[in-house]
């Protein structure tokens, strides 16, 4: 049986009007039930605290608050609703120190932009049927940041340094 | 707490998968990505009207930085734009938008203060993105596209020294 998305929340944090609109349309295409869209992060936050969302589209250059600090509080503020939340970062920033800075504030999923329905379609499916065990270290926590290909682990070694 | 090879402790946690619990196992149906697709062709003609208008304004920015090059307020609007465009063109069928504004922002991270040279690359970059989206140049754009990616590509390669 396919995906059941009608039974899902999504919210999207964008700031551009146009690319809202876009992940919008697109996710209720899919069959999302509802789809919660902000402009800011804090507004997000308080959002997602009374009305729990599945999964976040989340861009990062937002103002005042970005993305990734919507994110860091997610994950580490004491009163947040979920540090498990599934976040997709939808960004532009596709240099590597960028995407480290992301991945170290604990982000489970990239989507480079410019975005598709194809790229979108497959990173849900890594949140549903590929999740990651989440870490914590004393500077850590969020996804694990080990990316396994084939069974070869690809990337620095950090659990050791934490 | 299990402890690394660094001798530091870390935690793993297994949370629940409620996501698949809600959603299941079975993928996205055939039809849901088709239907997506279907709302990006709708979202095309309304990507090109607001491209159209921020090319003016990108365009009008770069020529104001050739007579402030140290304004940095306007440096940044050039940022923007072209930050933006680049994350959008390619969804709507304009992938040279997002090579052109990804080339005009790199070249903007990696450069501290800009020169007469580096300016004519910033305004090179802006109107190259303007011809793409005010003549509608799709897909790899033909000779007109294989035109402007040789001039920008040249352009920047003599910039770097290597031309």
């Amino acid at each position: 049986m396919p995906y059941q998305l009608n039974k899902v929340r999504v919210l999207v944090l964008e700031d551009n009007g146009h690319m809202r609109k876009l992940m919008r349309g697109m996710l209720e295409a899919m069959g999302v039930r509802e789809v919660v869209d902000s402009t800011d992060g804090a507004a997000a936050y308080q959002a997602i605290k009374q009305n729990p969302v599945d999964f976040a589209l989340v861009d990062w250059e937002i103002y005042p608050v970005s993305g990734l600090e919507f994110m860091r509080k997610v994950r580490t503020a004491s009163d947040s609703p979920n540090p498990f939340l599934p976040i997709i970062m939808v960004t532009g920033h596709t240099e590597r120190a960028r995407v480290t800075q992301a991945r170290d504030l604990g982000v489970t999923e990239f989507l480079a932009k410019p975005i598709s329905a194809q790229s979108l379609a497959q990173r849900i499916e890594e949140l549903v049927d590929r999740p990651r065990p989440y870490i914590r270290t004393k500077d850590y926590f969020g996804p694990c940041r080990r990316r396994k290909r084939g069974g070869i682990f690809i990337g620095k070694e950090r659990r050791a340094q934490a | 707490m299990t402890q690394g090879a660094g001798g530091r402790n870390f935690q793993v946690l297994n949370p629940p998968n409620l996501l698949k619990s809600k959603v299941g196992t079975g993928g996205f149906e055939m039809g849901a990505v088709k239907r997506a697709e279907k709302v990006v062709e709708s979202l095309r003609g309304e990507f090109e009207e607001i491209a159209k208008g921020e090319v003016v304004k990108l365009v009008a920015a770069a020529t104001a930085l050739l007579a402030a090059p140290s304004d940095i307020k306007k440096r940044q609007e050039v940022y923007m734009i072209a930050h933006e465009l680049r994350g959008q063109g390619g969804s709507y069928g304009y992938p040279l938008v997002t090579r052109f504004g990804d080339q005009l922002c790199r070249y903007l991270d990696a450069t501290d203060s800009l020169d007469a040279k580096s300016l004519i690359i910033v305004k090179a970059a802006a109107d190259a993105i303007a011809v793409v989206i005010n003549a509608k140049v799709a897909g790899d754009g033909g000779d007109t596209g294989r035109h402007l990616v040789g001039m920008l590509d040249k352009a920047l390669a003599m910039a770097k020294g290597e031309a």
